[in-house]
């Protein structure tokens, strides 16, 4: 057990980051365990406890008794220094063991401005952060998460990529790890890998080569084993009504960034819009029932003390029972002070009823994503919401007192026009009259907030060139000089950031050259804008001979192979394509969930079913997919 | 309803936690043992409940103490082994008593605490009484406090008015001292210790520990613990 002398400790901000104790923190015997994993996420305390992925994992590790979980997440710069100064390793807050010496260490990847964070922690480690640097006698390098459906960029380093849901695969894996370590990993790391290669939803990146063409393209990823899939397709729980949910999560004493309980109401969304990755990756729709999530929710708030629980998924106002889900819940916690929150609300009359019903006294602002300021841009983006729908919405959010809207929208999509971008500003103004209107008061406020649009593999974007980033930095002054109003706040980032994103988000295995060479440099935290380095990043791909324009800004031929084609999140690529020649015409494409299917490929390719519960349960009808 | 006062210890585990920290570590705790508690009206409910100090983070203590409005009939032993059936680990409600429904703020009648500093020594053989004597003995030491806001002066024997002890073992000097809370402000035991070390030459570093001892009400009678007390 590493020691952390309190005269130190005591001065680097919010010691409590790195000394565990949390209530419902499970510390196990390692001597008692066969298998030791440290969940890691690359980013600081408050950030990581907020994520649900670790909570879940965290308590369906801990549950088996022949195995043991604990956390680890990236120490603040302050505690960084001190730990080199004084070569204490990156250690675990439960048993503050260093991390080489667990058996698995396995990240959780979220954002891609966090990969630097990533060796970061392997350095402070003491673990090499190349793959093919490590044997068995180092920690396993497992991930999954959003990232790993594009690992490339990162594929040197790691030994394990979990695509889609990992509750059913972690207790594969572990099974397997357990087997193989009692005889001693017959074969070495190499073996050991291609049995894990047939767990399926596993992608083992040593066991593939990489071919690019003599002009630098990326041309194929082959397996090196006749036994190992060509193509690794996702994992889904078909049964999220039964599948292991953490009642039980470690309650922090710091103040995170979400701080409360949060209930899972469903997973997947098919509304369809074309921007969004996550629409894509975690099809099906898959729904709790009311009753379940009801008694999660008594279990959660009995066993964490916390006065709130948060309905959360990708857009929670989408279940199908959150009527009767919210009422059952407002009368189970009436008398108990815990109130309930909506993080995400659709942009439509009936979501700004449930608000009410919600937050019956406290009216903080409310929070819509039109995403476009045009009819004819949320038409190309799929958003299917209209004008109407959000000073509908508006309407009834001002009559019941609400005073502040926060409106969040996209820039640099494909087709955009400045015509679509002053529509951004119209809007604004839109919501304000409609506020001065309706109360007949001038204490109406509305924020503007505008992010760069970054392509993201696996959506019907995958193919398009990111905008250039002054063109972008072009577009921000514009839509500022739009918005003159004390009422209407306007909040843009710098786009630079955005725009390695979408290097990274679309990159192959070279880049993994060039986070080194950054994280060599300086880097780390890059998703915090303090910290970002724009100059050092752009020195990084040099000193590698690389150009981030050729992986963010390129607009790829459809025919042409995609460093990430093997990685099958099973929505067939003719449907993203059928889905990009449809934005190009505005068209929309209506959400599959109550209509026809639309040949996404998801349901027959996992021979699974919608789960909604306004339509009985499992839907069963004919579903096929776009070849 | 009925009004409960309660000693709770800040251990070891919990020495980082900010006095916010604690304060809602307590208040999840009582979420979790059900105790039905009063709570504010508004439009943001919060549970009634207040404690004797605001401790820092860093600093651990034998006990701090609270008062709580609870509207239920439970005994107030069940009550205590209610909370600390899930009481988080470094936190542990040691005993407590029923008040009067009207009590004073127990911040504002809690004047005296005595804490432990302990740290390494940079003289073993260091004469601990010799060294101790003269600042002992002062009748008035100024003090530069600098807080983020402004810099003042202060006479440190305004609050430290008893000798500091001090006891050696293993090579870590351990000074208890006992240092008034007044209207006019406080001294924080770092700063006795740094002052030490800065203006009295006593052998120890910038690495020390702090345990608060006791908290305490000072009237005319003497020195008692919030639970000795009915006000």
């Amino acid at each position: 057990m590493i020691q952390l002398d309190t005269s130190w400790l005591q001065h680097v901000q919010k010691p409590a980051r790195y000394t565990g104790g949390e209530y419902n923190s499970i510390v196990k015997d390692h001597s008692t365990v066969d298998v030791t994993m440290a969940l890691a996420f690359p980013d600081v305390y408050e950030v990581a406890m907020s994520h649900l992925g670790i909570k879940i994992l965290y308590g369906l590790v801990n549950r088996r008794d022949d195995a043991a979980a604990e956390r680890v997440f990236a120490p603040w710069h302050d505690m960084e220094e001190e730990m080199r100064k004084r070569n204490i390793p990156l250690f675990s807050l439960e048993t503050r063991t260093p991390i080489k010496d667990f058996d698995v260490l396995a990240f959780t990847l979220q954002y891609e401005m966090s990969f630097t964070n990533i060796l970061n922690m392997l350095d402070l480690a003491g673990i090499p952060m190349y793959a093919k640097d490590r044997d068995m006698d180092f920690p396993l390098l497992v991930c999954g998460g959003p990232c790993a459906f594009n690992v490339e960029p990162i594929a040197d380093f790691f030994d394990i990529v979990s695509l889609g849901e990992s509750e059913e695969w972690g207790d594969e894996f572990i099974d397997l790890y357990k087997a193989e370590k009692a005889k001693g990993f017959p074969g070495g790391k190499e073996a050991f890998l291609r049995k894990v290669a047939q767990i399926p939803g596993t992608y083992c990146p040593a066991l593939y080569d990489v071919e690019y063409t003599e002009q630098g393209d990326f041309k194929s990823i082959t397996p090196r084993f006749e036994d190992v899939p060509a193509a690794v397709e996702k994992r889904i729980v078909e049964d999220v009504e039964n599948v292991f949910y953490p009642t039980k999560p470690v309650v922090p004493f710091l103040d995170i960034v979400h701080d409360r309980a949060v209930l899972e109401l469903f997973r997947g969304c098919t509304r369809g819009c074309r921007f969004c990755q996550a629409g894509m990756l975690y099809r099906p729709v898959r729904e709790k029932t009311p009753e379940r999530l009801l008694q999660i929710a008594k279990d959660t708030i009995a066993n964490t003390g916390y006065n709130e629980i948060s309905l959360m998924s990708l857009s929670s106002a989408d279940y199908s029972k959150l009527p009767e889900l919210v009422d059952m819940l407002m009368e189970e916690f009436k008398d108990k002070q815990v109130s309930v929150s909506l993080p995400s609300l659709r942009i439509d009359s009936f979501s700004i009823d449930i608000a009410k019903k919600v937050q019956q006294v406290r009216k903080s602002g409310l929070t819509f994503a039109p995403e476009a300021g045009t009819q004819r841009m949320r038409d190309v983006i799929n958003k299917g919401v209209s004008e109407e729908d959000l000073l509908a919405a508006c309407t009834n959010a001002f009559k019941s007192g609400w005073n502040t809207v926060k409106l969040y929208f996209m820039m640099g999509l494909p087709t955009e026009t400045d015509e679509d971008l002053a529509g951004i500003a119209d809007l604004a103004y839109k919501v304000l009259d409609l506020h001065r209107d309706i109360t007949g008061k001038r204490n109406g406020s509305v924020t503007v907030s505008v992010s760069f649009f970054v392509p993201k593999t696996h959506s019907p974007y995958q193919w398009y060139g990111q905008q250039d980033v002054e063109e972008i930095h072009r577009k921000q002054r514009y839509l500022k000089s739009l918005i003159n109003n004390r009422n209407i706040s306007y909040h843009y980032h710098d786009g630079y950031t955005g725009y390695m994103e979408a290097a990274f988000a679309r990159g192959d295995r070279r880049l993994s050259e060039v986070l080194v060479k950054a994280w060599e440099a300086g880097c780390k935290f890059d998703g915090w804008t303090e910290f970002f380095n724009y100059e050092t990043w752009l020195q990084a791909f040099a000193d590698c001979g690389l150009d981030p324009a050729y992986f963010a800004r390129r607009t790829r031929d459809f025919d042409e192979p995609l460093p990430w084609d093997h990685l099958d999140c099973t929505v067939s690529k003719a449907f993203l394509k059928r889905e990009w020649e449809q934005a190009v015409e505005a068209n929309l494409t209506s959400d599959c969930r109550r209509g026809p299917c639309k040949g996404c490929n998801v349901c027959p390719e996992l021979n699974t079913a919608i789960i909604d519960y306004k339509e009985g349960g499992r839907v069963e009808k004919v579903t096929f997919g776009l070849k | 309803m009925k009004k409960l006062r309660l000693a709770l210890n800040k251990g070891e585990k919990l020495r980082f936690l900010s006095h916010l920290d604690y304060a809602q570590a307590v208040e999840r705790m009582i979420r979790r043992a059900e105790i039905k508690m009063a709570y504010s009206e508004g439009f943001n409910p919060h549970m009634k409940i207040s404690f004797s100090s605001a401790l820092a983070l860093g600093v651990t203590a034998a006990a701090e103490y609270i008062d709580m409005d609870v509207i239920e009939d439970d005994s107030l032993e069940s009550i205590i082994d209610r909370l600390n059936r899930v009481a988080p680990p470094g936190l542990e409600v040691l005993g407590g008593k029923e008040m009067p429904e009207k009590v004073k703020k127990m911040m504002a009648i809690c004047n005296f605490a005595i804490y432990e500093v302990t740290g390494p020594v940079t003289d073993e053989h260091a004469d601990w009484d010799a060294l101790l004597k003269s600042f002992n003995e002062a009748t008035e030491i100024s003090y530069e406090k600098v807080t983020p806001k402004k810099t003042r002066t202060i006479d440190v024997k305004e609050f430290v008015k008893e000798p500091i002890v001090a006891s050696v073992k293993d090579g870590m000097v351990t000074l208890t001292m006992g240092i008034g809370i007044y209207p006019q402000g406080t001294i924080k035991p770092s700063e006795v210790w740094n002052l030490g070390k800065d203006q009295y030459n006593w052998p120890i570093t910038t690495g020390y520990e702090i345990h608060r001892k006791a908290i305490m009400v000072e009237n005319e009678e003497g020195r008692y613990t919030p639970l000795e007390i009915n006000y």
